[in-house]
């Protein structure tokens, strides 16, 4: 990896997909925006009179855009997402309302790496993959941002794949109405996807260096299996123990032969 | 690590000898009077400056700040004797452990002529 947490040109993507118990070894082709890596975001795109319930139980308003207000939370019906208008884009992206999205029929060989963070630090943050669908998972209990566990604070490092649409959510358990600013460090990676099985499953176990994010991916979804049977026709390569080697080879070749790409 | 430093800036009312700042920052909109604590977290203070007219400047922690009177105890306590300023930066912080999400401070003054005096406080909201 570089100085940036990317991964370099000709160097592995493994992303790994709790919900499927799957995932989908990338080779990574080289970099898009190599040199151009840090977006400085500005505020998170909350808007002034956007009413949010509380930690409390009560609501909090957004007295001004991008403040987070004192005790709110997002519900997972109220994802926020990052418009491109807010780095002033305007077109050349496949959704003007979701900077981070990647249509599979613009690009069905790109994935975006990014390391986002935000501040004040203390915000707990959820990303929803894909958006309004409820991610986290403790044995069979489904956590959310308002509970105790099951978000982070600080900062998250995803994976966005073509055709997956993703929501983000904060919650600001102190009683001050912060001001909020996002920062990002982006790959947009030429990629595909490794064809080999005996790499395929090296890559698995573990036995190859790679760079390995895990998708904030813990339910089924239909439009999460959608999005990815519809750019590569699979949800990703079955997760096999060491051990396990010769079923898990026979059933790769079987996948990759019926791979779209 | 998480962690986010910020400043505080408060002032006396010049009207009352006593009393609790409301506090102002870049960091949030408006003033609080004062600051909860995410649970799981501390609030480290680092620095302290004080200036103006003389005052005893206290720093007050309370477990329960949802409670319907919340009880305040003084943790720390810095004197202001003259008119002038002090500037303290300790290595070591004032350190407050959030254990249930609901632990606040507060810093307050006590003059015996009421008067302005300003106080900054470098604040970290950190899980270290």
């Amino acid at each position: 990896m570089d100085r940036f947490g990317l991964v370099e040109d000709n160097q592995y993507l493994v992303v790994e997909i709790p919900a499927y118990e799957s995932f989908i070894p990338f080779k990574v082709k080289y970099r898009v925006n190599r040199g151009y890596e840090r977006i400085d975001y500005g505020p998170i795109p909350t808007t002034s009179g956007t009413s949010y319930p509380t930690l409390d139980g009560g609501t909090a308003t957004v007295p001004e855009d991008g403040v987070m207000p004192a005790m709110a939370y997002m519900p997972t019906s109220d994802p926020i997402v990052f418009p491109a208008s807010g780095v002033g884009l305007t077109y050349g992206v496949s959704d003007t309302d979701d900077m981070f999205y990647i249509s599979e029929k613009d690009f069905d060989n790109r994935v975006i790496h990014l390391h986002a963070s935000f501040s004040p630090s203390w915000l707990r943050i959820v990303v929803d993959m894909p958006r309004s669908t409820l991610q986290g998972m403790y044995q069979k209990a489904t956590l959310d941002i308002n509970m105790g566990m099951g978000f982070r604070r600080g900062g998250i490092e995803t994976v966005i794949l073509p055709a997956v649409k993703i929501g983000w959510r904060f919650a600001n358990d102190t009683n001050m109405d912060v001001y909020t600013v996002a920062r990002f460090v982006y790959g947009e990676y030429v990629v595909d996807i490794v064809n080999d099985a005996e790499m395929v499953f090296n890559l698995g176990v573990g036995k190859v260096k790679a760079k390995r994010v895990v998708l904030p991916v813990n339910v089924p979804s239909y439009d999460f299996e959608d999005a990815l049977r519809k750019t590569w026709g699979f949800t990703g390569f079955k997760m096999y123990a060491e051990h396990e080697k010769s079923i898990a080879i026979s059933e790769y070749n079987e996948v990759i032969s019926e791979l779209r790409r | 690590m998480v962690s986010e430093l910020f400043t505080v800036y408060g002032k006396t009312d010049g009207t009352n000898t006593t009393g609790t700042f409301a506090l102002s920052s870049p960091i949030f909109k408006g003033t609080v009077t004062y600051i909860r604590i995410p649970k799981g977290m501390k609030a480290k203070i680092w620095g302290k400056r004080i200036s103006g007219e003389p005052a005893t400047i206290t720093v007050e922690m309370t477990r329960d700040v949802t409670a319907g009177t919340p009880e305040w105890s003084a943790i720390h306590t810095e004197v202001l004797s003259s008119a002038g300023e002090l500037d303290i930066e300790k290595r070591r912080p004032i350190i407050v452990e959030s254990r249930t999400g609901k632990e606040a401070i507060r810093i307050t003054w006590n003059q015996s002529t009421a008067a302005v005096t300003y106080v900054e406080f470098d604040i970290e909201i950190t899980d270290e």
